[in-house]
C-alpha cells in the first residue's frame, strides 16, 4: 500500500505561502534543486524559520494551509504521511503512526493498526481513541477550517462534533469510527474511496487527547506526538519548538529530527529577511524563510556567496481569483464572463515577479495530473478585451465597485491585485482592493459575512486525484443544504448533484473522466479565473544541510530532514 | 493678500505706530496697512519668490495632472509591458525590473522617468498624480487644523475662566498624544467602522477624508494655544473695550475685532503646517494606511521603490525629490511670510 505519488497539502496561498507556490508537478521539474546537500549534518542546534505572518491554525483539526502542513510535521504525526525524497523529487506514502492498514473489497471500510512504542510528549501512549477524537473535532462548526474529508467521507450523517450544545452523540461520537482496542481504528465510509490511505495523511488524522483539548485555544498549545513540542508560542511573534524526548526515531520513517529545536519568527519584513539571508552571516547561517526570494533580489542569486545556497522547486498548487456568487452583482454570469476574459495573466504574473517565479496556468488542475484537460475556453494570456467588453455590455453591471481581497502579508500579493485591478479597469469594471491580514486571510474569505466579491485564492491537491480538487474548489459542503464547500470561494453551485454521485463510480478511470466533465461544466459558468503556478526560490543559511523545496507541501522548504552542518 | 485689518496692528500685538514708522518709507505720506507692507517686503525676498513659484508650479501640476498625462501619453494606472517597438519594458526573468534605461529605471523617450517594476506603470504619470494626493490631504488637513485651532483658541482666550481652563486641558491632552502612532492606529479603524457601521464604502474619498480629519484633529491644539495667547492680549486692548462699550456681543468681538488681528499669525502657521502634513501623508502612505491602491501617492511610491533601490535607484529618487522640493518650498515660504509680517523675529 505504498503509492509513490505526489500529493500536496492544502490551500496554500495567501499567506505564507503566499508568495510562493509553484507550478507543475509532474515530470518537468528537473530544474530547481541547485545546492541541495546530502551531507548528513550534525545533531543539535536551532533552525530559525522566518515567516511573513503567523500560522492561522496549528490545531490539527484546523490546519489546512501549506505552512501549517509543514510546521505540523514537526509537532504531530498522522496515520499515514507522504515522505518527501529530495533526490527523486517524489513522495511516497508511508505509515506514520499506522503500522499497516487494510481495506474492504468495496473500499468502504478501512482498518488501521498503530505501531508499538508511540508516545506523546509526556510519555503517555498514543491511542487510536485520540485519533478518533481529533477526527470528531473536525466535525465541529467552531473548528471548521481543517480538512473536510472526515465530514465528507465518514458515514455519520448529522454528527456535529464532540462539544456541546450538540453533544457527543450520547458519548458514542461519530459512529463511523470504531476503536476496538487502543491500537486499532476502523473507518466506515459513506462512499467508496480507493485512496483513503492517502486521506489518512491529512492533519485531522493526528491524535489529540481529550484531556489536552482546549477547543479553539488548542492552536496555542498543541499536544505533541511528533519529534518536537511547543516550548513557547507568542502569537504573531515567535513559536519556539524544543525536542520531544519521548519521540522515538525508530518508529518514524519520515523525520530525522536532527536539530534540537526550531524557532519560527513571524512578521519580519520580507525585504529585510531577504537581505539577511542573502548576507547569511552570524545566526542567519542557521536560518531560512517560508517566503521565497522577493522579485527585486533575483539578480543577486548569481553572487558567489549566494549561488550555492539556493533551493528551488515547483508544486502542484494553482492560484486563481474566484468570483463570489453570493454577491448579487456576481450572480450575473455575464459579469463573471467579462471578468474572466478581461483578466490579464501576463500582467498578473509580472506583478508576481515574472516568469522566473511563476508560470501561467489555464486550469485549477495541474497539467501533470490524470484528468487534466486543456481549457476549452481559448483566452490569450493578456485577456480577450473584445469578448470581455461584449459580455459586460450584456450584463447588468453599472459601474459598481467590486472588492478584491488580497493578503497584506506580502507586497507581491498587493502588487498582483493592482495588476488585476488595472486589467479590469480597462474593460470598465471598477475594483477596490481590500487588504486582509495574512494570518486571518482564509478564515475571512471562508466566512460568508466577511468574504469579498473577488477572492484571491490558491489550491493544492491533497493527493493526486481530481477528487481533491474539483469538489473542494467548486463543490458543496454537504452538512447543510445549499452551503458551498469551505474552499469554494466563488460559492459556485453548478454540478453539485453530479459531484455527489461521482464517488459512487467504482472505476477509477471513469471517475476521473466524470470529474473532468463536471469541472468543464462548472467552469463554463465562469466561477473563477485560473491565474498562475509558482516556482519558489529560497535562499537558505549556509550552515543548513538536507534542504529542499518540498513540492508536496506547497513548495515550502522541507523541515522534516533538515539539519545543521556544524553545531556550536 | 487681504490683510486689511480693521485696526492695524502687528501680529504680536506690539506697537503699531513705531512699526510703521520704522518700515514705511518716509516720502510716502499716505498710511499703508500691514498687509501692504508685508506684501512689499515679501516681493523683495528672492527666496520667497522662488519658493512661491515652485509651489504654484506644483499646484499647477496637481490641478492639470490629466492634461499633463495626456501629453506624456501614459495614464497613471495603466500597466505598460512593451514599448512602441514591441520591446519588453520589464525583465520578467529578473522579477520584473525595468529592462534598460539609466540605472535600470527604464527611462526612455516614451517613459520620461521610466516605468515601475512589476506593474509597469509610468513613473512620470504617477509622480504627477501623486502631487494631487499630497496637496489635497495636506491642504485639507491644514484647513481643518486652522479652523478648529482658531475657533477654540479664540473662545478660550476671550472667555477665560472655566471655559479657558477646560479647553486648555483638552489642548494639553491632545498635545501629549503620540500623534503619529495614534493616526497609524486610528486611520484603518475609522475607515473600517465607516464601512461596517455606516455603510460608507471604503473608497479613496473616504480614505482621504479620514486622513484630512485625523491630521487636522491632532494638529489644531498647538495652533489653538498660540491663538489663545494672542487673544488674551488682544482682548485687553482699547479698541476691544470701545467695541464692547458700544454694545458689541462676544460673537462680534471675536470674529470681527479679534480674528482680523490674528490673520498674520494664522498665515504664518498655516504655511508651516502644510509641509509637515505633506510629510505626514507620505509617511502614512509609506506605512500602508494612506490612500488606496491604485491611487498614486509619493509616500507609497517611496515605499514600493525602497524594495528596488539597489537595482533601480532612480525609482526611489524621483518621488523623494518631489517630496523634498515641495516640503522645502513650503517651509521657506513660511519663513519668508513670517519675516515679512514680523521683521523683528526674522533673519537680518
Amino acid at each position: 500500500m505504498t503509492h509513490a505519488k505526489r500529493a500536496g497539502s492544502v490551500i496554500a496561498t495567501g499567506l505564507a505561502l503566499t508568495l510562493t507556490l509553484a507550478a507543475c508537478g509532474g515530470g518537468n521539474n528537473d530544474d530547481g534543486a541547485g545546492g541541495e546537500s546530502s551531507e548528513q549534518g550534525a545533531k543539535g542546534g536551532i533552525v530559525t524559520v522566518y515567516h511573513a505572518s503567523d500560522f492561522e491554525h496549528l490545531d490539527p483539526a484546523r490546519a489546512f494551509v501549506t505552512d501549517t502542513g509543514m510546521a505540523g510535521q514537526l509537532l504531530y504525526r498522522t496515520l499515514t504521511a507522504f515522505d518527501w525524497d529530495a533526490e527523486t523529487k517524489k513522495v511516497e506514502l508511508v505509515g506514520d503512526l499506522a503500522d499497516k492498514w487494510e481495506k474492504s473489497a468495496d473500499f468502504k471500510t478501512w482498518t488501521f493498526t498503530l505501531k508499538d512504542n508511540l508516545k506523546y510528549e509526556d510519555g503517555s501512549p498514543i491511542t487510536t481513541k485520540d485519533i478518533k477524537y481529533n477526527v470528531e473535532r473536525s466535525f465541529s462548526a467552531d473548528l471548521s477550517e481543517g480538512a473536510p474529508y472526515g465530514k465528507d467521507y465518514l458515514d455519520c450523517k448529522g454528527y456535529k462534533g464532540p462539544y456541546s450544545p450538540a453533544g457527543n452523540n450520547g458519548g458514542k461520537g461519530c459512529t463511523a469510527i470504531e476503536v476496538p482496542d487502543d491500537k486499532t481504528i476502523v473507518f466506515k465510509l459513506n462512499q467508496a474511496v480507493s485512496e483513503f490511505d492517502m486521506t489518512a495523511s491529512m492533519k485531522i488524522f493526528a491524535p489529540t487527547p481529550q484531556a489536552k483539548d482546549t477547543k479553539t485555544q488548542y492552536d496555542n498549545r498543541v499536544w505533541s506526538s511528533g519529534p518536537y513540542k511547543v516550548k513557547s508560542y507568542t502569537r504573531n511573534k515567535t513559536l519556539v519548538l524544543e525536542r520531544n524526548t519521548n519521540w522515538d526515531q525508530a518508529t518514524d520513517p519520515l523525520r530525522t529530527a536532527m536539530p534540537d529545536g526550531f524557532e519560527f519568527k513571524f512578521g519580519d519584513d520580507e525585504a529585510i529577511v531577504d537581505q539577511r539571508l542573502i548576507a547569511g552571516t552570524g545566526a542567519d547561517a542557521n536560518s531560512l524563510s517560508f517566503s521565497p526570494v522577493q522579485p527585486q533580489n533575483l539578480s543577486k542569486l548569481t553572487q558567489a556567496n549566494v549561488k550555492d545556497r539556493i533551493i528551488e522547486g515547483t508544486d502542484t498548487c494553482r492560484r486563481y481569483i474566484a468570483f463570489n456568487q453570493q454577491k448579487p452583482l456576481l450572480k450575473d454570469q455575464k459579469l463573471r464572463e467579462a471578468l474572466y476574459y478581461g483578466f490579464d495573466k501576463t500582467a498578473y504574473l509580472t506583478a508576481r515577479g515574472g516568469e522566473r517565479l511563476n508560470k501561467p496556468v489555464d486550469s485549477i488542475v495541474p497539467e501533470s495530473l490524470e484528468g487534466y484537460r486543456k481549457n476549452p475556453l481559448e483566452v490569450p494570456p493578456t485577456g480577450d478585451i473584445e469578448k470581455a467588453k461584449a459580455a459586460l455590455a450584456a450584463s447588468s453591471y453599472k459601474g459598481e465597485k467590486l472588492q478584491l481581497g488580497a493578503s497584506d502579508a506580502t507586497d507581491i500579493s498587493i502588487k498582483a491585485a493592482e495588476a488585476a485591478q488595472a486589467a479590469w479597469k480597462k474593460i470598465g469594471v471598477n475594483v477596490d482592493i481590500k487588504k486582509i491580514p495574512g494570518d486571518n486571510y482564509y478564515s475571512t474569505q471562508q466566512n460568508d459575512a466577511s468574504a469579498t466579491d473577488l477572492v484571491t485564492a490558491g489550491w493544492c491537491p491533497d493527493w493526486p486525484s481530481l477528487s481533491t480538487i474539483v469538489p473542494k474548489v467548486l463543490g458543496p459542503d454537504n452538512t447543510a443544504p445549499g452551503k458551498a464547500a469551505q474552499n469554494n470561494y466563488g460559492r459556485s453551485t453548478i454540478g453539485w448533484d453530479k459531484m455527489n454521485e461521482i464517488p459512487k463510480i467504482a472505476d477509477q478511470k471513469e471517475a476521473t473522466n466524470a470529474w473532468a466533465d463536471v469541472l468543464d461544466e462548472a467552469m463554463a459558468a465562469y466561477p473563477l479565473v485560473p491565474a498562475s503556478a509558482d516556482n519558489s526560490i529560497y535562499v537558505i543559511g549556509g550552515n543548513l544541510t538536507n534542504t529542499s523545496a518540498n513540492s508536496d507541501i506547497g513548495g515550502l522548504p522541507d523541515l522534516t530532514k533538515i539539519a545543521l552542518k556544524k553545531v556550536g | 493678500m487681504t490683510l486689511g485689518a480693521t485696526e492695524a496692528s502687528p501680529p504680536d500685538g506690539g506697537l503699531p505706530s513705531e512699526h510703521i514708522a520704522e518700515t514705511a518709507e518716509a516720502k510716502q505720506i499716505e498710511g499703508r496697512s500691514l498687509g501692504q507692507i508685508a506684501w512689499a517686503r515679501l516681493k523683495k525676498d528672492k527666496v520667497a519668490l522662488i519658493s512661491a513659484t515652485l509651489i504654484l508650479l506644483i499646484i499647477a501640476i496637481a490641478v492639470l495632472a490629466p492634461l499633463i498625462v495626456k501629453i506624456s501619453g501614459f495614464p497613471p494606472d495603466q500597466p505598460n509591458f512593451k514599448d512602441s517597438n514591441g520591446n519588453d519594458l520589464l525583465d520578467t526573468q529578473l522579477g520584473g525590473i525595468p529592462a534598460g534605461g539609466l540605472f535600470g529605471s527604464g527611462m526612455s523617450s516614451e517613459h520620461w522617468l521610466g516605468v515601475e517594476p512589476q506593474n509597469g506603470r509610468d513613473v512620470f504619470a504617477r509622480l504627477v498624480y501623486g502631487a494631487r494626493a499630497s496637496l489635497l490631504v495636506a491642504l485639507g488637513g491644514t484647513v481643518v487644523a486652522v479652523v478648529l485651532g482658531t475657533v477654540v483658541g479664540m473662545v478660550a482666550g476671550y472667555f477665560r475662566g472655566w471655559v479657558d481652563a477646560l479647553l486648555s486641558r483638552v489642548m494639553d491632552i491632545l498635545l501629549s498624544f503620540p500623534t503619529l502612532l495614534f493616526i497609524l492606529a486610528l486611520t484603518p479603524v475609522i475607515a473600517d467602522r465607516a464601512q461596517s457601521t455606516f455603510g460608507i464604502p471604503d473608497n479613496n474619498t473616504l480614505r482621504m477624508g479620514v486622513l484630512i480629519f485625523v491630521l487636522g484633529f491632532f494638529g489644531w491644539a498647538y495652533l489653538a494655544r498660540i491663538v489663545r495667547g494672542q487673544t488674551l492680549s488682544i482682548r485687553e486692548r482699547e479698541f476691544i473695550d470701545a467695541a464692547r462699550s458700544l454694545g458689541a456681543g462676544p460673537g462680534y468681538v471675536i470674529f470681527r475685532q479679534i480674528l482680523p488681528n490674528l490673520i498674520p499669525t494664522l498665515l504664518v502657521y498655516a504655511t508651516l503646517i502644510i509641509p509637515t502634513y505633506i510629510t505626514a501623508e507620505a509617511a502614512l502612505s509609506f506605512l500602508g494606511v494612506g490612500v488606496k491602491e491604485p491611487t498614486a501617492s509619493w509616500g507609497r511610491m517611496i515605499s514600493d521603490a525602497s524594495n528596488w533601490y539597489e537595482g533601480n535607484p532612480l525609482y526611489l529618487f524621483f518621488p523623494g525629490a518631489m517630496l523634498f522640493i515641495t516640503v522645502l518650498a513650503f517651509n521657506l515660504l513660511g519663513d519668508s511670510v513670517r519675516d515679512a509680517l514680523d521683521p523683528r523675529a526674522g533673519r537680518s
